[in-house]
């Protein structure tokens, strides 16, 4: 292990340096680093710089909002809730609601007219057989009274 | 892994349901840390509050569709990264950071100009930083967010996360290296 730790380089060592600065980094690479850090002044140099940015920030808390702030938020909020194009857009959505509803009972009703009117051809064409049946009928008729009457 | 309870799951149950007292707890209770976030994602202590405002304003919006897949304030800090990116405010990169330094006013207090230094410092060399590192960077610093809440908030995995911040840290050592040089920190 301790052969390992001696051959951490300044460019390994560096990149192991920000989680390092935040005591996030764990087991060997950890130790790894620390042992890297004890031997290298350029790389302690480097963690030092870099405590120091973070610290910087963190002593440098960013503004808070006013006293009003959350009340002019709401205030926003119930504008936006009055305002007539959300109220288009409830309407337009009632709307297209409605007209979907009004669709689907159009092509039901559709299908069904539809549907009777094909149950409808199907006898027709059943009549249009017999009709057929029954206009060979007179010929027929005519042949077999050619017969009798021996025309 | 268990996840913690959302302490905002109630509430955020009750404005999903247009009950507007639910939001307006809600917003009691994150708009200074969403302020702050915004404060240091915008660069622009102007527009701090208009973005700020309007990220509630679309959280009210859309949290009937909220899913609770992450907590409410994850949730929240994603809607106004987002209007933070989407406005591009950052501040002119380029510049060099002693050029933002402001000059002391003689009625100004020794201490109180330090801080005010420190701030502009702080401001700017987090405005040189690209916006997902800032904000990955921000979320940590200032919001003490877990690498998972981070990774949440910016709809990244957490080995993102672990890369942003890596190279958020080293960006940053980088853009304070002049006042680092000059003494001033």
């Amino acid at each position: 292990m301790s052969n390992t730790l001696k051959t951490m380089k300044c460019h390994e060592a560096q990149k192991l340096l920000p989680p390092y600065a935040d005591g996030t980094l764990a087991g060997q690479a950890q130790a790894s680093t620390s042992q890297h850090l004890a031997s290298c002044p350029a790389c302690r140099l480097r963690l030092e710089e870099l405590k120091a940015d973070l610290a910087l920030l963190r002593s440098t808390p960013p503004p808070e909002p006013g006293p009003y702030f959350a009340a002019r938020v709401m205030a926003d909020i119930r504008q936006v809730d009055r305002a007539p194009d959300r109220a288009w857009r409830a309407w337009g959505k009632a709307l297209s609601s409605a007209a979907a509803t009004l669709l689907v009972v159009a092509g039901l009703g559709a299908g069904a007219i539809i549907g009777r009117g094909l149950a409808q051809g199907r006898s027709t064409s059943t009549s249009a057989e017999e009709l057929t049946v029954t206009s060979d009928e007179p010929a027929f008729a005519d042949a077999f009274e050619t017969a009798l009457t021996g025309d | 892994m268990n996840r913690l309870p959302d302490p905002d799951a109630d509430l955020t149950t009750r404005a999903r349901s247009g009950e507007l007292e639910a939001f307006e707890e809600l917003v009691r209770r994150h708009q200074r840390p969403l302020f702050g976030y915004v404060y240091r994602m915008c660069s622009n202590p102007a527009e701090t509050e208009e973005i700020a405002q309007a990220a509630f304003v679309k959280a009210w919006q859309a949290i009937a569709g909220f899913r609770g897949d992450s907590s409410f304030k994850t949730w929240l800090f994603r809607i106004a990264t987002n209007l933070c990116i989407n406005r591009r405010t950052r501040t002119r990169p380029t510049e060099e950071l002693n050029e933002f330094l402001p000059a002391s006013p003689a009625e100004e207090p020794q201490e109180v100009h330090r801080q005010r230094v420190r701030e502009e410092m702080v401001q700017t060399a987090l405005a040189r930083l690209p916006a997902d590192q800032r904000s990955a960077l921000v979320l940590s610093v200032y919001q003490d967010m877990s690498y998972k809440e981070i990774a949440a908030a910016l709809g990244k995995s957490v080995r993102a996360v672990d890369s942003l911040l890596f190279r958020a840290k080293t960006n940053l050592r980088k853009a304070l290296e002049p006042a680092r040089r000059k003494g001033i920190i």
